[in-house]
């Protein structure tokens, strides 16, 4: 009867899916949570292997029932729903609607939670191409901050990935600090009380941002914050790094140098600076980024801050090398240092700078060949050569030990290379050596006597005026004579001029002590105070000094083409013959002293004290400066770009 | 904001009654050649040319004899359908639901809260009264025939007409009610929503430091600015209030959650209102240890003050429009349309700043008569929204510095006032006071002999009387700072004359959904005399549709906006190729264009039949707080009406000559 | 019961007067010539030929029958006289007027098949809607909802909503809705169909009420009993052709056949009266003690219960 057979299919099929359920339900099982949260049961295969991988979606982002329903809503249109979201935030934006612009990208996020490009993307097109729009500074500083807030959602939606706390320091750094109206920023935000309780609530800690002097937090230390939470999790493996480590190690410690910077830019350089660069040196040499293992592209783990240790092994390597073939190395040595003609010798000592023709130039690269030529190559070869024709003889035990050497040798070097490139591409040399620079006692000195020199200036106090006012003792008390009335002293308040020259003799310590410096980022500082030191001697009808300590700076700049309206030592030559004939008369009135004259090397004039120098002919400066810049107000504008460059590639 | 509403209904009515006539003759002719051919089919051609006669015949007896009884009837059985079917329980508890949801997606933290509500609120009640009307509309004949409960009706004196009148009353009716219960729920939601205020009693006032900077917010002030404090916290946001040297508080604008400001309300026993307010000339406020103490100059008696409610939003502005926006370029010839600076929206175009620049945005407004202004000796002068752009960075503290001349050419003088200088505030509504006398206003003589000067006098003339005596004026904007621009639309300089009620002007906007609704629901009734429910329910989908994008249709035919129709788009999608790279020459492109031609111009007719939505929808002015005045009212009550005339009489045909009972 | 075919040449009682088709004349109430009508699909091709050529005529003042089996066209024709439908050839006239013409509807009543009411109203409503469309004024729509629902029996379910109603008191509602114009002429589509014997009764006692007010009665059944006792003239149709038109009474009559029925008899006079007819050469057919219809039978006893309510004692023969 085939109503019966059906029927008896039927229950057949019902039986076998009810059989199948039992298996099913506890591979699928899912985990129980205890209501404190804890695990009470860890579930079927499924939800275990969920847990291991962390896939589900609780692990990666925090469950949001607007964007399921959304989700759900779309009726697997989404991505039709996404493209069509993304034309109204660019038409918005075309048709300056903002209130739809801002709705579109919220609505976005629900339905791309977890795609960080979107996060990424919305929040930079909120933060500057929607702020520009703005003609006023407090809006662009508010969108600013709906770019910032935009990202910190994104938080709770990609626990797995740090690149949201990256942007954030990013932003906070370089958008608030960096942009035309950072000035403005910085001190909307060093005010914005509720922002900083948002922050709070993203793991931001107040007290830490807070940099007293400036009256409130700042966003350098907010922007050095967000770097490290995202290195924290990083380290404690919480996050997988997406980015290459070099890159991600440099963000934080470069945020403390910028607030060095920017502090002595806006507030008298004094003990706070200083400990501001100290910390920013110890982060950036410290165990945070100089001292940490990085591992390279060959994966190959190398630490910037150990490149003196490892040349010092390869040396000591080379030594037990030589041991193999005592003599060959120096026999090398001679050999090739001898078609070193005296000229050459003399060409290859003259500071590169100095040397101007081209066929000079010739001769000095030649030089700088046969006298840096890879020592360890000509050795290997010397040493193969003679293996191979038998003039040099090596024990079977000996060979192995000199091969066991060479391979250690290679990896030294291979090392060594690589830590040399990375710390060139962070600028790792620079940034200590300037760090160390800035956080001496002899640099702040000398920016303080620059900040004092503007301040004066502003006050119009160009020269030093001779003053009488009651004497103080060393704790600023005034000091009484035995009737009771103060005593008077005659003081010699100094100007603006002679701050600036107090400033400049210190930076010459500092050029003196640090090499390096010299020809970099803060020579465009060091210019424009000197472009206002030379108006303002024009202005107290004073000549440009002749023993002007940082000559040799400007003479650089003026061989290498910078006009910038300072007088270099040609276009002071006759002034100077004038000087040197002066002398020359002085020496023979006073015959018999032989006046002891410490002779530097050519170039430095002799030393003339400006106040009383009253050179007898009147010459024309050669180049009247081109634009003499007006004594501004404030401080000298930000970074120029170069060191913008240079700091943050 | 770009709601064009200056044409007067008269000027409208010239020029689009004609291309609708010749729209209702070719739909009439088109009408009875295929009823005909339908009954060809049918009937065999003579007994069919008969039978269309006779319908033709029948139509002026049935709608003389239609009985408004009947149409009432009618009318109360569909509203008791509605009513017992539930259908308007199910439509508002889903409004109910969409006003609650909306909550949670409504971030209130906007620079215009009051226009993300009344934006959200508005278009809810718009999709939903549409899917309303649709939803009851369609079903009801359809299944009236199918049940075959109409046979009871039609066997009875009842004519076809009466019929869809009926329904479309009765539905019109219920669509009524709920529109009304809607306007009062979502009036009650953006009123509450909006309405708070702020505690100043113990706000700690502190003395401005470097004048122009708050040291509170890092922001701006104005800079008679002596004391700022930080208001109380309402609805997530607090406001700067700044205490100027004269002793008048000003409430400051958050950029956070914006769009608004308060008065600060005092009453003492002379005076109460607004403490700025012209009218108060004693009571006025200082600081003393960080508190605020407000009190009668003249007689020391103090005063009470609070925080009165949000102003700025929720408004209705009555305004004298410009009627005409003309510009002079750099070198001061005229033109039509001032520099683009690259914006891709050219709906402002920007003049240059700068002393040595002749560049001007000249305004010509008419009806500038003092009657209309509530108070006209102190005339009020808008700049909404007028957007700024810097070539250099200039000075960051303070916006760019513009000024405006008043112009007035009468038959013998030319009246040019003393400029008016301001600070330009991007995003925002600049309000300048301009007093009715204006000092040291220049005067020249037109009527001259040749040859000789025409003589120039400069002295305080009466704003209406002398400048604006012929009641046309010209503003003439101009930007000072050179480097930046001014960029301005003819919507963004008025005369605000009056305050309306916005609870009236919300009311006028949600008429404007109604008329929607009204014909929304004819054309389902006419639709559903002879197709099924669902069918009919996509066809009016799709006439709302068409309804909505007419303008997209017209704009994609014209070649305003660049892509061809279906063909050459999927051609494009399926070679892969983007809108920009033109077609390869050959037979390919033109037979696609052709085709693609034939096809929008098909659907360019058909707009015809369909009222342009965007006329009836009020929400842009509403929502950016102009009255909406009587032309465009207008103008969209008699689209709708003759649109649901138009629908009733097919609806009429159809009904008579179709079956009953097939 | 076989089916005894007569003859089709039963002449037609009332005196043929030769009349143009359409002259006005007061008592021809409706009117038709060569009626047909032919479904076709959207596409025009023919379906199904529902109507062919018909010709009637129905006097004023008579109960006149459709009956045919199902699919037999009565219903096309129904609703061709309606206006339901249009004609595919022919016309048809109502009250003088086209059958299209919505004027006629104002003197005609329908009772249609199942009574398509509106399920959500309750029966004084519908009542109440019908009547505005007439344009009654209000007091007489009033009195006379009133008064019809009290004529249909429905006073205790005036205030229900129509979908709680019995099949029987839809009925009833609906001729009521037929009536509420007092029409002149009333067409009752099925009108004892699917109704309980007592309902048929009512039913009947209802047309034959109307028609003693004069009014012109149409229906249409396949009923037959209930016709029968009612109608004064039927047509029969079979597939769209008018097969028989005429009196029921003289279509009835089985021409040569006599019937007696009487009572007291004893069995010798029986056996008399059969010699009798023999005697005249006719052929006794049939005779024996005739039996109620069970419908008579049904009715007495319910009429019987409504009287003594309570158990009663069957007869046990």
């Amino acid at each position: 009867m085939t109503r019966n057979e059906s029927f008896r299919r039927k229950i057949i099929y019902i039986a076998a899916i009810a059989l199948l359920l039992i298996p099913l339900s506890f591979i699928s099982q899912p985990a129980t949570i205890k209501k404190d949260g804890g695990e009470s049961t860890v579930g079927g295969m499924l939800s275990q292997l969920r847990k291991q991988h962390g896939l589900s979606q609780a692990e990666i982002s925090e469950i949001n029932p607007a964007s399921e329903s959304m989700k759900l809503a779309t009726l697997g249109l989404r991505p039709v729903a996404v493209t069509l979201l993304w034309g109204r935030v660019q038409d918005a934006r075309k048709k300056e609607q903002w209130d739809r612009l801002r709705t579109s990208t919220q609505t976005l996020i629900a339905l791309q939670p977890n795609f960080i490009k979107v996060w990424e993307f919305q929040a930079h097109n909120l933060s500057y191409n929607i702020s520009r729009e703005f003609d006023d500074y407090q809006y662009r500083y508010h969108w600013v901050k709906e770019g910032l807030s935009y990202l910190m959602q994104g938080i709770a939606y990609n626990r797995k990935d740090h690149r949201i706390f990256d942007q954030l320091g990013f932003f906070f750094g370089l958008k608030l600090g960096r942009a035309d109206e950072k000035e403005q920023f910085r001190r909307l935000f060093r005010r914005d009380a509720d922002y900083h309780n948002k922050l709070a609530e993203y793991g931001i800690d107040k007290k830490e941002i807070r940099s007293p002097d400036l009256g409130g937090p700042d966003n350098w230390l907010t922007s050095y914050q967000w770097y490290d939470i995202s290195r924290r999790n990083v380290d404690e493996g919480i996050m997988a790094l997406r980015t290459s480590e070099i890159m991600f190690f440099k963000n934080a410690p470069s945020q403390l140098r910028n607030f060095a910077i920017d502090y002595e830019i806006e507030k008298r350089p004094d003990d706070a600076a200083q400990v501001a660069w100290q910390k920013a040196l110890d982060e950036w040499t410290g165990s945070a980024f100089g001292l940490r293992t990085i591992r390279t592209s060959a994966n190959l783990p190398i630490q910037l801050e150990r490149l003196v240790e490892e040349k010092r092994k390869l040396e000591d390597k080379r030594v037990e090398l030589d041991k193999f073939f005592p003599g060959l190395r120096k026999k090398l040595d001679e050999e090739r240092l001898s078609n070193m003609t005296d000229q050459m010798w003399e060409v290859y000592n003259t500071p590169t700078d100095e040397i101007v023709d081209p066929e000079l130039y010739k001769v000095w690269n030649l030089a700088r060949e046969i006298v840096e030529a890879d020592r360890d190559t000509l050795f290997k070869a010397a040493v193969d050569a003679g293996l191979a024709d038998g003039s040099l003889m090596l024990t079977e035990q000996q060979k192995l030990g000199y091969e066991r050497l060479e391979m250690q040798m290679n990896g030294i070097r291979r090392e060594l290379d690589f830590t040399s490139r990375y710390r060139g591409t962070v600028n790792y040399e620079y940034w200590s050596e300037r760090a160390t620079a800035e956080s001496q006692d002899v640099t702040i000195d000398a920016r303080k006597a620059l900040y004092d020199a503007r301040a004066l200036v502003r006050q119009a106090k160009i020269d030093q005026q001779t003053v009488t006012k009651p004497k103080k003792d060393a704790d600023d008390q005034f000091v009484l004579d035995q009737n009771g009335n103060q005593v008077m002293e005659t003081v010699v308040d100094p100007g603006a001029v002679q701050k600036y020259e107090e400033s400049f003799n210190l930076w010459k310590k500092v050029f003196v002590d640090f090499k390096g410096l010299e020809d970099d980022v803060m020579e465009d500082d060091l210019v424009a105070a000197m472009q206002e030191y030379y108006s303002n001697l024009k202005k107290i009808q004073v000549e440009w000094p002749l023993d002007f300590p940082l000559q040799r700076l400007v003479d650089r700049r003026h061989r290498m083409r910078m006009e910038d309206g300072l007088p270099s030592t040609e276009s002071l030559a006759d002034r100077i013959e004038a000087q040197k004939e002066l002398e020359a008369v002085q020496k023979e009135l006073q015959q018999g002293s032989d006046q002891e004259n410490s002779d530097k090397p050519g170039v430095d004039p002799a030393k003339a004290d400006p106040a009383k120098a009253e050179p007898a002919k009147a010459e024309p400066a050669k180049a009247e400066p081109a634009k003499a810049e007006p004594a501004k107000a404030e401080p000298a504008k930000a970074e120029p770009a170069k060191a913008e460059s240079k700091n943050e590639n | 904001m770009v709601f064009d509403d200056s044409i007067s209904l008269v000027e409208w009515l010239s020029s689009s009654s004609l291309k609708f006539i010749i729209g209702a003759f070719i739909v009439a002719v088109v009408g009875v050649v295929f009823s005909y051919l339908t009954a060809t089919l049918q009937y065999g051609p003579s007994e069919a040319f008969y039978f269309v006669s006779r319908v033709i015949f029948q139509i002026i007896p049935d709608f003389v004899r239609t009985s408004f009884g009947r149409i009432f009837a009618l009318a109360k059985l569909a509203v008791q359908e509605t009513l017992r079917k539930k259908i308007i329980f199910v439509a508002f508890a889903i409004f109910a639901a969409m006003l609650l949801g909306g909550g949670w997606f409504l971030n209130a933290n906007s620079e215009h809260p009051d226009q993300v509500y009344i934006g959200f609120v508005f278009f809810g009640t718009q999709l939903l009264m549409g899917l309303f009307g649709l939803l009851i509309a369609t079903f009801s004949l359809p299944t009236d025939i199918k049940t075959r409960t109409i046979y009871t009706v039609v066997t009875k004196p009842v004519r076809s007409s009466e019929i869809v009148l009926g329904r479309v009353a009765g539905f019109g009716f219920v669509g009524t009610i709920m529109l009304f219960l809607i306007w009062f729920a979502s009036y009650l939601f953006v009123e509450r929503g909006l309405n708070h205020t702020h505690n100043i009693k113990d706000v700690t006032f502190t003395r401005i430091e470097t004048k122009g900077e708050s040291s509170v917010s890092g922001g701006r002030v104005s800079l008679t600015t002596e004391y700022e404090g930080k208001s109380g916290l309402a609805s997530s946001h607090w406001h700067l209030i700044e205490v100027s040297n004269e002793g008048l508080i000003t409430v400051q604008v958050p950029p956070e959650y914006g769009g608004h400001s308060h008065d600060v309300m005092v009453r003492s026993s002379k005076y109460e209102g607004p403490i700025n307010d012209r009218g108060n000339t004693s009571i006025r406020a200082s600081v003393e240890d960080g508190k605020l103490i407000v009190k009668d100059v003249e007689t020391d008696e103090p005063a009470e003050f609070w925080i009165g409610p949000p102003t700025g939003i929720l408004m209705a502005r009555e305004r004298i429009r410009a009627s005409e926006l003309t510009f002079l370029d750099r070198r001061g010839n005229e033109k039509e349309r001032g520099v683009n600076v690259g914006n891709e929206w050219e709906h402002r175009s920007y003049i240059a700043g700068g002393s040595s620049s002749l560049a001007r945005a000249v305004f010509t407004l008419d009806g500038f008569v003092a009657s209309k202004f509530a108070d006209p000796n102190f005339v009020q002068l808008d700049l909404n929204n007028m957007s700024v752009v810097r070539t250099h960075k200039g000075d960051i503290e303070r916006g760019v510095s513009g000024s405006l001349v008043i112009r007035g050419v009468t038959d013998n003088y030319e009246y040019r006032t003393e400029p008016i200088v301001f600070e330009a505030d991007e995003f925002a509504i600049k309000t300048i006071f301009i007093p009715r006398i204006q000092e040291n206003c220049s005067r020249t003589d037109l009527n001259v002999a040749e040859g000789e000067f025409a003589e120039e006098v400069v002295g305080s003339y009466d704003l209406f009387d002398e400048i604006g005596e012929t009641g046309d004026i010209q503003v003439i904007v101009r930007c000072n700072e050179s480097g930046q621009f001014f960029g301005v639309a003819m919507n963004d300089l008025y005369f605000l004359t009056s305050e309306g009620s916005f609870a009236w002007n919300f009311a006028k906007a949600y008429f404007g959904i109604w008329l929607q609704m009204m014909f929304i629901v004819a054309v389902s009734v006419m639709f559903s005399t002879f197709l099924s429910g669902v069918v009919s329910m996509v066809a009016v989908l799709a006439t709302i549709i068409l309804g909505c994008f007419s303008e997209l249709v017209v704009d994609l035919r014209k070649g305003v906006m660049e892509g061809g129709g279906p063909i050459e788009s999927f051609y494009r999608i399926y070679t892969q190729m983007n809108q920009m790279t033109p077609l390869d020459e050959g037979v390919t492109k033109t037979v696609i264009k052709s085709t693609d031609g034939a096809f929008l111009d098909a659907v360019q007719y058909l707009t015809f039949l369909v009222p342009d939505f965007t006329k009836l929808d009020f929400s842009e002015p509403l929502v950016a707080g102009f009255n909406i005045s009587m032309a465009p009212f207008l103008i969209a009550t008699t689209i709708a009406a003759v649109f649901i005339f138009m629908t009733v009489v097919i609806g009429y045909f159809i009904l008579k000559t179709r079956e009953i009972a097939k | 019961m076989s089916e005894e075919k007569s003859s089709t040449t039963g002449a037609d009682k009332m005196p043929q007067k030769t009349r143009r088709f359409g002259e006005d004349d007061a008592n021809i109430v409706i009117e038709t010539k060569n009626l047909s009508k032919v479904y076709r699909d959207f596409w025009g091709r023919q379906k199904v030929r529902a109507l062919k050529a018909l010709d009637l005529e129905v006097q004023k003042g008579e109960i006149f029958g459709l009956l045919g089996p199902n699919g037999s066209g009565k219903s096309t024709t129904m609703k061709l006289l309606l206006g339901l439908l249009f004609p595919s050839g022919g016309q048809a006239l109502v009250l003088g007027k086209e059958a299209s013409n919505v004027e006629k509807n104002e003197r005609i009543g329908y009772l249609p098949e199942e009574s398509y009411l509106y399920k959500f109203l309750n029966a004084e409503e519908t009542l109440d809607f019908y009547g505005r469309l007439f344009d009654m004024p209000a007091k007489v729509r009033r009195d006379r909802v009133k008064e019809l629902i009290e004529k249909v029996g429905l006073t205790w379910a005036r205030r229900r909503q129509l979908k709680e109603y019995s099949k029987g008191m839809t009925r009833r509602i609906g001729l009521a809705q037929a009536l509420i114009n007092d029409p002149d002429l009333i067409l009752l589509d099925e009108p004892t169909s699917g109704l309980d014997p007592i309902g048929v009764d009512e039913m009947k006692s209802m047309i034959m009420e109307l028609k003693e007010q004069g009014k012109t009665v149409v229906m249409c059944s396949h009923l037959l009993t209930d016709v029968q006792n009612v109608c004064d003239r039927i047509a029969i149709l079979h597939q769209g052709e008018l097969k028989e038109l005429g009196r029921v009474d003289s279509l009835l009559e089985v021409s040569d056949e006599i019937q007696f029925r009487a009572s007291g008899l004893s069995a010798d006079a029986e056996k008399e009266i059969q010699e009798v007819i023999e005697r005249h050469n006719g052929k006794l057919l049939e005779s024996g003690k005739p039996s109620t219809t069970l419908q008579d039978l049904f009715l007495e006893i319910v009429s019987e219960s409504e009287a003594r309510p309570g158990r009663r004692v069957t007869r046990k023969d």
